[in-house]
């Protein structure tokens, strides 16, 4: 009982930050109800017993993604004047779209079968930062060695980029 | 299923890249080396010619293969006949790469480059051999990082910012949609390999909506990458703003590593085979079908497109997606001998394909120029003229699939695979010969042009140099073999016949 209690509460935060996120004209308090939003769903996996990815959400997506952000809104400059309303016209079609995936998403959960139970698969295997340490330089290693690689390439190509600004 | 030591031993070319690609990562960094554009270039060429030897002198596998790496990597017949397939692109790409003015004058040191080249080479083959969903996506991922950056490496202005922003925006689009598609699959069945997939699908009924909800989601991304009607968009733009020989190459690798991800998936999950001549669906969604409406609309619109473009890069392109269209004909056809003719169509399309954008770098070297209308009388201009202009008849006569040509022969294989399957696709195939006739109205206004007009416009021709003997006898080679396997094919026939173990 307690513990539905505290997902409804995480659940009812979660969907009115988003929406707050997305409504709000400015863009440094769209990023701080995104803040506040991450926190929640870090809240739902700790609910869940996947304290890493709990973790994980929080440095990686509170800590890094959401200060990147927060930098391209300071870089970029943006002029509250021209802001306007953020409904701008194509808002009947994403809401459509909205609409569309939302629709999926319920249908699947009453149509649809999934036979597997999420909070058991988390138990069988150990939610863990050693579990998941094991999986990832075991049966994973490649897929993990590749993803290095990526990151990378990732690194080669935003040198080459800038290098190329500079040049000309 | 084999452990992570144990299994280095099967991939010797993928090993060899990604240590090569870390080495060359390192050299780099030396201001001397870096400078020296031709060492770097010569290094890669040597890098992926190593690789391609490795694999071709690799042990043969036997049967159906063996899986990798706790079944992330799987290494059979398909697999290694398309690694070697996507590493002679890349061998052709470096060899384009020093032939094409845009790659050899515009920047001053090529060390990224190579770099992303390599790289990208090394997503390929990892695509063509992935057995899991995790590693498929990553390898996806891989290729189209690499693609995006070497789409947006020569900068040719506005078309240049404008081709590598769009790839950028529609990959990332797709593949967000795509790796949606498979979190719901991974609900679904409860697992990312290939083979328990295959399992669960053949054991239990999913609910059609279920099912087709992820499957076109997952197909979005593989439509991207093959450049497939609906997810085509950014395909122009892109072969007319990459650096040339990259577009050549984009039209064929990566492509081809597209087809394999679109086979492995669905013949290996979603089909099942006794032994018989056609695959029987698993899961209850006829992708038969499916593929059968892609495929025809994805030619017709391609060849549609193609009729009236004024740039020979944005026609090729969208004759490039036309193919594509062709080619989804045997993956709707549901047979093993479809794989087969997939093998053998990539095979004759990398010669015609790179052979015609071989004579755009030349001309482009020449003219610095793209537009048809700079083609007139091409033929008969002094020196190179009749030479090159012959040559691209070869090519896009070939492309046309007009006998004696190996296109013709690819086409035919095509065919008979639809053939197979039975009367419910014949409509396909008609749909395809009129694609075919089409076709020929935008390949012969370019050859009307070159030998019909004799009118003397624009530049002449530069006399023939002591370098320009490898790009023309490169020319030469790749339109010998574009008519010797139209005639005589057997050698294609017989290791196109091995994609097929597979499925054993």
């Amino acid at each position: 009982m307690l513990l539905k209690g505290i997902f409804l509460y995480f659940a009812a935060v979660i969907l009115l930050s988003a929406v707050l996120m997305i409504t709000r004209r400015n863009p440094v308090h769209s990023v701080v109800y995104m803040l506040l939003l991450f926190f929640h769903i870090a809240g739902v996996f700790v609910l869940l017993n996947a304290e890493f990815l709990a973790a994980v959400q929080l440095i990686v997506y509170a800590g890094a993604i959401l200060i990147l952000y927060l930098f391209v809104v300071m870089l970029l400059n943006v002029d509250k004047e021209k802001l306007g309303s953020r409904a701008h016209r194509f808002w009947p079609w994403m809401a459509g779209f909205g609409i569309l995936i939302a629709g999926e998403v319920v249908l699947l959960l009453l149509r649809g079968s999934f036979p597997v139970n999420p909070e058991l698969s988390v138990q069988q295997t150990g939610a863990g930062a050693e579990a998941l340490g094991i999986a990832l330089y075991t049966r994973y290693l490649i897929p993990f060695e590749i993803a290095s690689v990526i990151l990378l390439v990732g690194l080669v190509g935003a040198v080459m980029l800038a290098k190329k600004t500079i040049k000309e | 299923m084999m452990r992570n030591f144990e299994s280095l031993a099967y991939v010797p070319a993928e090993a060899f890249l990604s240590a090569f690609f870390l080495l060359a990562l390192v050299l780099s960094f030396w201001k001397r080396i870096r400078t020296n554009r031709s060492l770097f270039y010569l290094a890669g060429f040597f890098g992926i010619t190593i690789a391609l030897t490795l694999e071709l002198t690799a042990g043969r596998v036997k049967g159906n293969g063996a899986l990798l790496f706790y079944g992330m990597i799987r290494n059979d017949h398909l697999s290694q006949l398309f690694t070697v397939l996507c590493l002679f692109s890349s061998l052709f790409l470096f060899l384009f790469s020093f032939i094409s003015r845009e790659t050899t004058r515009k920047f001053k040191d090529g060390a990224e480059y190579v770099l992303l080249i390599l790289a990208n080479a090394l997503g390929m083959v990892l695509l063509v051999s992935s057995a899991n969903l995790l590693m498929m996506y990553l390898s996806l991922e891989f290729l189209s990082f690499t693609s995006y950056l070497l789409t947006g490496f020569v900068d040719r202005g506005e078309k240049t910012s404008e081709a590598a922003v769009k790839y950028l925006l529609y990959g990332g689009i797709a593949s967000g949609v795509m790796v949606y598609g498979l979190s719901l699959l991974y609900g679904i069945a409860g697992s990312l390999d290939y083979a328990a997939l295959h399992m669960f699908f053949v054991n239990n009924t999913v609910p059609g909506v279920t099912l087709a909800i992820p499957i076109i989601f997952i197909l979005a991304g593989m439509g991207f990458k093959i450049a497939a009607f609906p997810f085509h968009a950014w395909c122009p733009d892109v072969y007319e703003g990459a650096p040339t020989p990259f577009t050549a190459f984009l039209s064929v690798g990566p492509k081809a590593a597209g087809f394999v991800l679109i086979v492995r998936f669905f013949y290996q999950i979603f089909g099942s085979t006794d032994g018989g001549e056609i695959l029987t669906a698993v899961g209850g969604l006829d992708w038969s079908l499916l593929f059968a409406v892609l495929s025809a609309c994805t030619m017709t619109f391609g060849n549609l497109a193609a009729l009236h473009q004024k740039n020979i890069k944005r026609m090729l392109a969208y004759s490039s997606i036309a193919h594509a269209g062709y080619i989804l004909m045997a993956v709707a056809s549901q047979t093993p001998f479809g794989v087969s003719a997939i093998f053998f169509y990539f095979a004759v399309y990398f010669l015609m394909n790179f052979g015609a954008f071989l004579v755009v770098i030349l001309v482009s070297n020449e003219f610095n120029s793209e537009l048809i209308e700079d083609y007139e009388g091409l033929a008969w201009k002094r020196g190179k003229g009749a030479f090159l202009a012959s040559m691209l008849a070869v090519y896009l006569l070939s492309l046309t699939g007009i006998p004696p040509f190996a296109g013709f022969i690819g086409k035919v294989y095509l065919l008979l695979a639809v053939f197979q399957k039975g009367s419910s696709l014949y409509w396909l195939a008609v749909v395809a010969v009129i694609n075919t006739v089409i076709s020929l109205y935008y390949y012969a206004r370019v050859l009307q042009l070159m030998f019909l007009s004799k009118r003397q416009k624009g530049v002449t021709l530069s006399a023939m140099e002591r370098h320009h003997v490898v790009p023309y006898s490169v020319l030469a080679g790749l339109s010998f073999f574009t008519v010797l396997f139209g005639i005589y094919w057997v050698p294609i026939d017989h290791l196109s016949r091995l994609a097929v173990n597979f499925l054993k």
